[in-house]
Formats: structure tokens, sequence, C-alpha cells
């Protein structure tokens, strides 16, 4: 059963009934907007902020802070540590349609009405980091990866976003989504690796709205569209979150971060892979968005107009063998990437050395894994390898 | 015989991309508990067991296997218990969260309660053990308890831990659930299979077959460094190739997302394990699986080709094939023994096989060569590959053979040297082609390995009586040889038509002209071996394991034969010389055989030490002909090409280089010019057979795809034989005559089981299929006879 939502024009109504002004307040048609949060305990707020993900001992939560706010009393103070405490390295909170529904209860909101999801935004210092924004994308069980009995019917998100001191509107176009199951109203994400050190945010005015004017949002992304540029670089796109096989944390380290001699820029990632589970093989996907091996509907970039992905990489002793670099093939799910292209085996050499993908002929209209290494101890030192990669990006 | 069966898989496993890699099949299949053999022998005290334990959860089930083996009930059960009591509850919540079977990459996190079911099942099946070691008059009352309760332990096993595995010495696992619903069938006498299914077949429907055919690769790239090191194509065009190459080969990623088939079907690929859907049947969904399998691209291209060939789309195979030599001649998969397997090499002979066999298509496979530089080892780090992915491209009308075309042999010049000094001789011809020869005639070995073992007999249990002595109706008769009959008709009943022939008579009908024994562990009966040759010209290939399985070496089995060890070398001449006394005067005696794949290793540090074992054998060699007056040739059996290099370094006295072989149904591929480039000796192919049952398949099905699995081998030693190929191919041992239960688990009945995967029809081989007759439902065994069409594929060939 969804929810068929007839909002109250709240303010005009009230102000028909005071007899105070006998017009239309200019604004009325922002009362019909549904309201995630306008204040706290406003009724007209609607989603739960029940679904905590990640490190979520990193974050602190405060719905009800006075001393900022966009509009009303009250806002939302939300504290991000990433100190990375379940070692996951992200953390987030869904609100979601009733308390803790992870698509298990029909409670899902039909916002069909709307077209934008807007909200307030600032930073406590300046520079803050949402890494993701989003609406919807509760799909499939976190744990089992199953399909969920009533998922989200649209997956939207944008980000990142680095917050100024001032408040800001900040929106997501919905432009011909599909809104008529929206169950996770909105996901705030943080990732460790963007933000660095701690920080703390606000949050205000979250609602969505019909904008008669709003456009569907141009596909496509503009080039050269980076996977890494830099730690924390709001360039970044895509989440090295698919550690392959499931043993891969006993046998891989990877460091965002590493400032020992990058090849461009503050910092390349610094890859150590010992076979220390006895699996022999081991890699990772950056997947977009997190953990994405296809399971969420609309998760993709569309990379068309991209005609090769390249990147540098250097290997700490040189003749470290990388068995496959690879963009997309990720196919285990209903929303897989649209094509894939690969390069290997490569042997590394002690000095960086950049690295080209063929994209020519390519389908790069959904991709969600963006660039992906593999190997194996067979072919490289048994006592494991330590290699860098820096500068991986999508050029026309 | 008291050892595990020489049958050896070819499980590709290249753990290399993202998943587990294996090129014939692949998956991980349960199989029953056969390794427990090795605990039969392992000499392991009860004191030393009973000290070992909380400390690794995983030494329980090991360990109360081997008391249960030396029959110390008691104190099986108490480490069943033990163990039991210490993590069933842990091991329950385990259990309670699973709703399949998990990965083998999280098999850490689910040991616990693998072990916890493997010690129940241990518990039950060492109740079966003691019930039957009570005698029925006094202990009925106390036998049928412990068979109930040991029932009532594994049905309560099945449901607790439906998803429990047990994972042996080489990783391979059995499914807990699945052999105590065996062991329950054995216990009340109720044999259980799972049903045999026959699948439907769907084969590919090609969107886009490409716009060229051979594709000219020169159009759309460079080749560089052919012939060499540094051998590379770099793809200048790839939106030409991809068009030129069509739907599903590299670099073509995108037409199949055209194909209105794949389309029905790609909302559901997610749920498809792609190396369980390859031996399926539905070959449609297998290629869409397979294009977008997590795979290194050389595999993925490997079971495309093999797709698309099964689909009969012989042209788009041919593309898939050649594209993995120009693209990645370099790729690599394992073994069940972690030896490697180049894929590069096997897509070239197929290639050329494909194309031998289909001269419709007019086309011409020239100079293509990948040479693995130390690529006889284990170690893929050293390899170095020397390409060069030859040129495949249409002949001209006028060139193109009407039929496939059966070469004259070649002019092989004068003999160049004579191996042996007697009757049985080696030559070797100017043009290097070997030749066997017996008192001055050409002879092509047409041999089987024979060992007619009685159904309900195992040598897990002592049971397994020596057939060459084995006279079970007491009419002075030995069974076997002479007693058996032809079921014809398929009745198990021996009809009035269905007269006595005799193994030895079906078989000299056959064209056999030698088997392969070994003299250990039982003695052989000589009289039968004398009558074998005289009666009906069967030759003996005589063999010595030298010390693999510990056989003649006199070690404990946990450190196995020791090829350093001069005790061990000292038993180990001892057993070769009582071989040697005990037969060299016999006529029936034509090749004396050393070793049966002790490069893999168990029970011998032959893979560890190869450069030892390989010195001893030659010493082995020489010790045979200082014993032997007829200096007849010895030749050794290895284990596939492993090593090769280090014997033709260590090895000059052994004359034949012989190997068992499992490389599916397009013969030996590089084994003869392998064996020609680096040893330059004779081949002889010591074991090659593939089961006569496949699920999925009717058993029709099945026994014609063992007749053309073993008419292509056949033929394949044939085009390599002196003056052909190769010219070193001097014949073949078939693995094996007939049928023997005792292989799987209940030696009383015919287990379907796919105790692990290989290169047969549906993946897995199924040891107790392999022989060239079976015994129909036991009841008659040891005299009845099921002729398989592979008897009769051989009688036409071996009679040619």
């Amino acid at each position: 059963m969804r929810k068929i939502l007839f909002l109250n024009t709240l303010i005009c109504s009230l102000a028909v009934c005071l007899g105070a002004v006998v017009v239309l307040a200019p604004n009325c048609q922002a009362a019909e907007d549904f309201y995630i949060y306008a204040d706290k305990n406003s009724p007209g707020n609607h989603f739960i902020p029940s679904g905590w993900m990640g490190d979520v001992n990193d974050m602190k939560f405060n719905d009800q802070e006075t001393k900022e706010k966009a509009g009303g009393t009250t806002s939302i103070k939300i504290t991000y540590t990433a100190k990375k405490s379940q070692n996951q390295g992200w953390a987030g909170i869904y609100w979601q349609s009733s308390q803790n529904n992870w698509g298990s209860k029909d409670s899902g909101f039909d916002l069909s009405d709307f077209n934008k999801l807007v909200f307030m935004a600032k930073g406590e210092k300046d520079g803050e980091v949402l890494t993701t924004v989003k609406v919807g994308g509760i799909t499939t069980n976190g744990t089992t990866g199953e399909p969920v009995e009533f998922p989200d019917t649209l997956n939207v998100e944008i980000g990142p976003i680095r917050l100024t001191s001032d408040w800001k509107e900040y929106s997501i176009n919905l432009v011909d989504k599909d809104l008529t199951n929206v169950n996770g109203g909105l996901a705030i994400i943080f990732n460790a690796d963007h933000t660095g050190v701690e920080q703390t945010v606000y949050l205000d005015e979250i609602r969505f709205v019909n904008d008669p004017d709003l456009q569907k949002e141009a596909s496509g992304v503009s080039l050269p569209f980076y996977v890494y540029a830099d730690s924390g670089s709001l360039d970044n796109h895509f989440i090295p979150s698919g550690w392959m096989p499931a043993s891969a944390a006993r046998d891989l380290k990877l460091d965002t971060n590493w400032k020992n001699y990058p090849f461009s820029g503050d910092t390349c990632m610094r890859l150590e892979y010992k076979n220390n589970s006895g699996t022999r093989w081991a890699g990772i996907f950056w997947q977009q968005p997190a953990n994405n091996w296809g399971t969420i509907p609309g998760a993709g970039y569309d990379l068309q107009g991209a005609s090769k992905l390249t990147f540098w990489a250097r290997g700490d002793k040189g003749d470290e063998v990388i068995q496959e670099f690879k963009i997309g093939g990720i196919s285990s799910g209903e929303y897989i990437d649209s094509d894939s292209s690969s390069i290997g085996p490569i042997s590394l050499t002690k000095e960086w050395k950049q690295y080209e993908i063929d994209l020519r002929g390519k389908d790069l209209s959904y991709i969600i894994g963006g660039f992906a290494w593999a190997t194996n101890i067979d072919v490289n030192d048994p006592e494991g390898i330590v290699f860098y990669i820096d500068e991986i990006k999508y050029e026309k | 015989m008291m050892i595990r069966s020489q049958i050896k898989n070819i499980r590709c496993q290249n753990r290399f991309f993202f998943l587990t890699i294996f090129l014939s099949t692949l998956a991980p299949k349960a199989r029953p508990p056969k390794s427990l053999i090795y605990f039969l022998v392992a000499g392991f005290s009860l004191l030393s067991a009973l000290t070992v334990l909380a400390e690794s959860p995983s030494e329980y089930g090991k360990k109360a296997q081997i008391l249960r083996s030396q029959k110390e009930y008691e104190a099986a059960y108490k480490l069943c218990d033990e163990c039991i009591a210490n993590f069933s509850k842990e091991a329950d919540l385990i259990a309670a969260k699973l709703k399949d079977f998990p990965s083998d990459y999280e098999v850490d996190d689910y040991k616990v309660m693998n072990v916890v079911a493997f010690c129940y099942f241990t518990k039950a099946e060492t109740m079966r053990d003691q019930a039957e070691s009570l005698s029925a008059e006094e202990n009925l009352e106390r036998k049928q308890e412990l068979k109930d309760e040991a029932v009532r332990i594994l049905w309560d096993n099945i449901k607790k831990f439906p998803y429990a595995k047990h994972y042996d010495e080489h990783g391979w696992y059995y499914k807990i659930a699945h052999i105590s619903r065996k062991l329950i069938g054995e216990i009340l006498n109720e044999p259980w299979e799972p049903p045999h299914e026959v699948y439907e077949e769907k084969k590919v429907m090609l969107y886009d077959n490409g716009s060229e055919f051979p594709v000219d690769y020169k159009k759309y790239g460079e080749f560089k460094g052919l012939g060499t090191k540094d051998y590379a194509y770099k793809i200048n065009d790839p939106i030409g190739l991809a068009k030129a190459v069509g739907e599903g080969i590299y670099p073509n990623t995108t037409s199949v997302k055209f194909n209105p088939e794949y389309i029905k079907v790609k909302k559901y690929l997610f749920k498809i394990d792609h190396w369980k859907i390859i031996h399926q049947r539905d070959l449609s969904t297998a290629f869409y699986k397979w294009i977008q399998a997590p795979e290194s691209p050389g595999v993925r291209l490997f079971n495309i080709a093999q797709i698309l060939e099964q689909s009969d789309h012989t042209e788009h195979a041919i593309k898939a094939y050649y594209a993995i030599l120009v693209h990645y001649p370099r790729s690599y998969g394992w073994t069940y023994w972690h030896t490697p397997w180049y894929i590069g090499k096997v897509a070239k002979y197929r290639l050329e096989n494909i194309i031998k066999n289909n001269p419709h298509l007019g086309l011409a496979f020239e100079d293509a060569d990948i040479e693995v530089i130390n690529g006889y080892d284990n170690d893929i780090r050293n390899d170095q590959f020397i390409v060069n992915p030859g040129k495949l491209y249409k002949l001209k009308a006028k060139n193109i053979p009407s039929k496939i075309n059966n070469t004259i042999a070649r002019n092989k010049g004068e003999i160049k040297q004579v191996r042996g000094e007697e009757k049985i001789k080696l030559i070797q011809f100017q043009s290097g082609d070997w030749q066997l020869q017996v008192e001055g005639k050409p002879m092509i070995l047409k041999a089987l390995t024979y060992a007619p073992s009685r159904v309900g007999e195992s040598p897990h249990n002592g049971t397994l009586a020596n057939w060459s002595l084995q006279d079970t109706n007491n009419n002075g008769l030995i069974d076997a040889p002479y007693e058996s009959w032809v079921d014809k008709n398929k009745n198990n009943s021996q009809d009035s038509d269905e007269k006595t022939a005799g193994d030895l008579q079906l078989m000299k009908e056959m064209g056999v002209n030698a088997i392969r024994l070994y003299h250990q562990p039982v003695e052989l009966n000589k009289e039968i071996l004398r009558q074998m040759h005289q009666k009906y010209g069967i030759y003996i290939l005589l063999g010595d394991f030298l010390g693999k399985y510990t056989l003649g070496s006199d070690a404990e089995w946990e450190s196995g034969t020791d090829y350093d060890n001069e005790l061990h070398k000292q038993n180990m001449l001892k057993s070769l010389e009582k071989m040697v006394n005990e037969h060299k005067d016999e006529p029936y005696v034509l090749m004396w055989l050393i070793g049966n794949e002790n490069v893999y290793g168990l029970g011998c540090n032959a893979d560890k030490k190869p450069e030892s074992f390989f010195k001893f054998a030659n010493e082995a060699a020489l010790h045979i002909k200082s014993l032997d007056p007829q200096k007849r040739p010895v030749a050794i059996v290895s284990g596939d090409i492993l090593f090769l290099d280090i014997f033709a370094k260590n090895c000059p006295d052994v004359d034949v280089f012989g190997l068992n072989s499992y490389r599916g149904n397009y013969g030996f591929l590089d084994v003869w010019d392998e064996v020609k480039r680096v040893a330059d000796k004779p081949a002889l192919i010591t074991e090659y057979g593939v089961p006569a049952y496949s699920q999925g398949f009717t058993f029709e099905e099945a026994e014609n795809y063992q007749a053309e699995y073993h008419k292509a081998s056949w033929l394949n030693i044939m085009d390599n034989s002196c003056g052909f190929g190769a010219g070193n191919a001097i014949g073949g041992v078939v693995f094996e005559w007939m049928d023997e239960w005792w292989k799987a688990y209940n030696p009383s009945h015919h287990d379907r089981e796919g105790l692990f995967a290989g290169p047969f029809q549906d993946g897995y081989m199924h040891e107790e299929w392999l022989g060239l007759c079976g015994q129909g439902d036991g009841s008659k065994s040891p005299f009845l006879r099921q002729l398989r069409k592979s008897y009769f594929t051989y009688k036409g060939l071996w009679n040619d």
C-alpha cells in the first residue's frame, strides 16, 4: 500500500483561519512541499533517521540544534569523526519511511507529485564534505545481497559536496524518476578519505518539492573524469569497496593517502598484496556506489565520450605482475556494467609509467565498476608485492 | 590394489582473476571419503592421537578417522564426543545463519561447523565399523543398536548441518550431508544415489557472426616480435576488429547485448554460477554467462570457444580459439595437482584438430608455435613464452581438400640408434621417428590396464581379492580371465546364447596385445600370465611402483618415500630385483615399467625432489637392465609431462617416456611434440580413459561420448606414431578393462558420484565407470560383462 499524499497547505490554511490576511501567502507553493525535516518535532516531518550504516560509531547526531539553523527553530547537526571505528572507512544515515525499514515493510511513500529534493546545508568551518547525498537506493539486503520485498523505485545521488560555512541550498534533480515507492527518503554518507579529519555539518529544511521549470538532468559527465586524482579530492569518483574475494581483507592493504613519491599532486594510492589467506589471488573494484555489484538501479555513470582510461602505476621493487587492469565487467546483479575493457598482464616498473585501457567502441552508458585490478600470488613474489597507482581518469 | 586409484584429473584451477578458474570444469564437488584410505596406512599411534586435541579443532576428525581405521573404536568415540562437546554450540550458531553452502573462500569462517559435522559423521562411521566387527550370532542386539544409533546420528547431522563440508588434503571437499545420506543407505542396505537427471540441450543462437572469417588481424593492428619472447599484438582499430570477430570474441564485448536470446535471460544471469552452467547443456545461457564471466580474458575466451564448438558454431569457435593465440597466448590454468595448464597451447592444438576435421572450411593454419621455456615445473614465475600465433587463412579453391587428409608416412631413412639388445628393441630412424620392434617386426602397443575387481570387494576394507588367483566357483579356472561371459541383451542373466568366453578371449578379439600390471602389492599368478601370452598373444607391461604410495621403499606414510634416503633406495632396488628375478625369464614381459605418477607426490617426495627421483629412476633402469638378460626396454610411468625437462636430463638409461594423461577428447595435444623436443625418447601413454557415465546426459550419450573420446585418443596416438606427426608414439594403455565398483564409496553399489573435476563430458570423473565393459547390476560379478560401445570402437581400430 502506498501512501498517497495530499499535503495540507498549512500556512495558507492557518492564515485563512486566523483571518489576519485574506490573500494567499506568496509562498503558498512552498507550503505544499513534502518535508523530511523542517524543525524538531515538526508535524510535517516524514521519514526517520534510523538507517545507520558503516562506521556508525563515528557519527554523532543531533536533530535539535538551535545555534545554527537555516529556518525555523532547529537544524540537524552531524559530527563525523572519520576514525573508521568499524574499519569501514565510511558512515552514513538513511532517513527511512518507517523505523529501520530496509525494504521489508510496505511503508514507502508515493512522491510522484515531486521532482526535486531540496535541502540547506553548511559546515561548521569551511570545506566539510558530504560524500554522497541520495534519494532511494534501498533495494537489496545488505547482508545477503538478495532483493528486498519492497524496494525503492529510484536511486539518485549527488556528491561529493564540499560545504561552506554559510548556509546554502542544494538539490537533487528527480525529473523522470520513479518516485512511486520511496522508502529511503534521504541518505547522507561520509567517507573518511574525503573528509580526512573530524567534521561537523548542519542540515535543514529538507524537503521534496515540485519545480515545474526543472528539466531532466543531462546525462553524461565532463571529461576528464577522475577515478583518483588525489586523496580527498572531490574530483574522485567510484569507491574502492569491491575487495575480492571475500578473504581479501586479510590479503590486501590499501592506503589512498600515500604521500611518499606520488606521480602527481600530494598523494597516490599504495597497495600491498600478501597471500595471507591462502586464496592465492585478490583484487579491488572501484564501485559506484560503494559495494555495488550490480544490484542497485540507476547507479552507474554515463561515461560515453571517453575513449580511454589512463592511469599511472609503479611497483615497489619492479617486476610486480598485475594480471589485469579493467573497467566495467561487474555482472553480479540486474543493473550491471554496460561494457568492459581490460589490459594485462602487466609487469610494473620501479618508476612511474602510464598505462591506457582502450575504450573505443565500448558502451560506456552505465559504468558502476570504474576501475579494477587483480592479480595472484603465482605470478608474483611469494612474499607479496607492493605497488602504487595514481591519476586514474577517463579521457576523450 | 591397496592404493588410491591411479586416475588423475585435470582440474584446471587458475586462481587468477576474480574467481577461481578451472579450465574444464570446475567448481569443487562433493566426493565420498575415498581418501580416508590414506589413514589406513598412516601408522598413527593412539597415544599421539590422544595428546593432540583442543589446540586445533580440525585435528579431531582426522585423528578420529585414524583411530577408526585402527579399530580403536572407543578412542575414536572419545575424540568425536570431545569435539562435539567443545564446539557444537558454536557450530550450531554458524549453521543457523546459512541458507546455502558458503564459498570456498569463506571456509575459515565455517571451520568449526565443518569439524563438528565431520566428527558426527566419523562417529557414525565408527559405529558402522564396530557393528560389522561383531559376530551376528553373539551380538545381534548390540549390532543393531549400533546401526540404529549411527543412522540416527547421520539423519541428525543432515538436518543440523546441511551445508557442512569436509576438505581433503588436496582441497577437495565432500558435502557431509551427502556422504551421510550415502552411509545411511549403506547401513540400511538400501544404496542411495541422487537421481540421474538428463538435461535439455540448448545451443547458442548467434546474433553477430562478425564480418570476417577468418579474421585478417593485420588490418586491425600490428604483430610485434613474432616467434620471440616479446610477442604482442597491438590493436590499432578496436572498433573494426570488434566488428570483424563478432559476438563474444575479444575485443567484442558489445554485440551480445543486442542478441534477442541474451535480452531474454540477462536479468537472470547474475543468479547463475558460470562454472556450474558450463556442463549443464544449456549452452546458450552458458555462452551469455561466460561473455561476462569474472575470469581472466584467456580463460573466458577458452570457455567461450568450447561452448561455441559444442553448439556447432565451428567457424566462430575457430575465431575464438585463434583470438586466444593472438591476444592471450600466455594464459594458463591449474590442474588438480597444481601443475600449470597452458591455455594458448591447448587452443593451438584444438584449432589444428578442428581445421583438420573440417576440410570443407578450406582453411590453412601454419607456423603457430608456443614454446614455454621452464614450463615443466609448477612455478609459472619462471616461464617465458616464445609465441607465434601462426597464420590462419582461406585456401584458394583449388587447394581445398575434398576430405580429411590421411597423410602418407614420411621416409624414415636409415636406423640411427637402437635401444635394447635382444628380441624387443626401440629403433630410431634418421628422420627422428621411433618404433617399437618385437623380433624385428614393428609393434604399436594396443594395451589396457586389467583389474577385474569383483563387486563387493574393496581394498578399503581389505576384501579385494587377487584376481589372478580368484576362483569363486572352485572349478579350477580363474574367474575373470577364463569364465566371464557377455551379457548381450543386458538382462543380467546368462542366456543360452551367452557362452562363457573369458576376458582373455574378449581382449584378443578386441585386438589387445598387452596389458599393464604391477607386481605389487599382491603377487601375480605367473601361470595366468604365461597362458595370456602363449594362447592369446598378450604381452605384459610389468611395473614396480618405485616408492609411490611408499610401495617398495618401506617408508612411513606420512613422510613418504624419500629418493635421497639410502635405506629407501636400497629397499626399492630390492623390490625391483624381486620383480625382475621373478619374471625375467618369462616371455610375456615386453617392457618394464617404473613408477606411477610419482611426480605428483602422494606417499613419496618426487614432487618436491624431482631431480632426486629421476636420478634414482635412472639408477633403477640400469639395475633392471643389469638383471634382465634380454635387456628389455624400461619405461617410466610419469604424470603427464610434469618435470619432463628433469627427466630428460637425468634419465638417459630409461628408454621410454611413459605418462598417464587425461587431457580430454582431443587426444594428447602437445605431449608428442614436447617429448620429442625435450627428451627425444619414444612416448607411451600409460593411462588414458574417460567414464561412460555423465550427469545430465542419457546413458547412451555418455557411452557414445566414451567411445568418441577413445577413438580421438587413439587416432591421436597413431597420428604421432612412427612416420607421422612427432613420430614418437609407440602406443597407449587404455584405463581400463572393466568398471571397478570400489573406487567411490560402497563396493557393492555402482556409485555415480562425480569424484573430481576433469575434462570429460559433464566435467567430472565418475571413477567407477571407466571400463570398456560394465558389470551390469553386479549380481553376476566377477563373470558378467556388458561390452560398451568403446569396446567395439577399439575392436574396429585395433584390428584394422
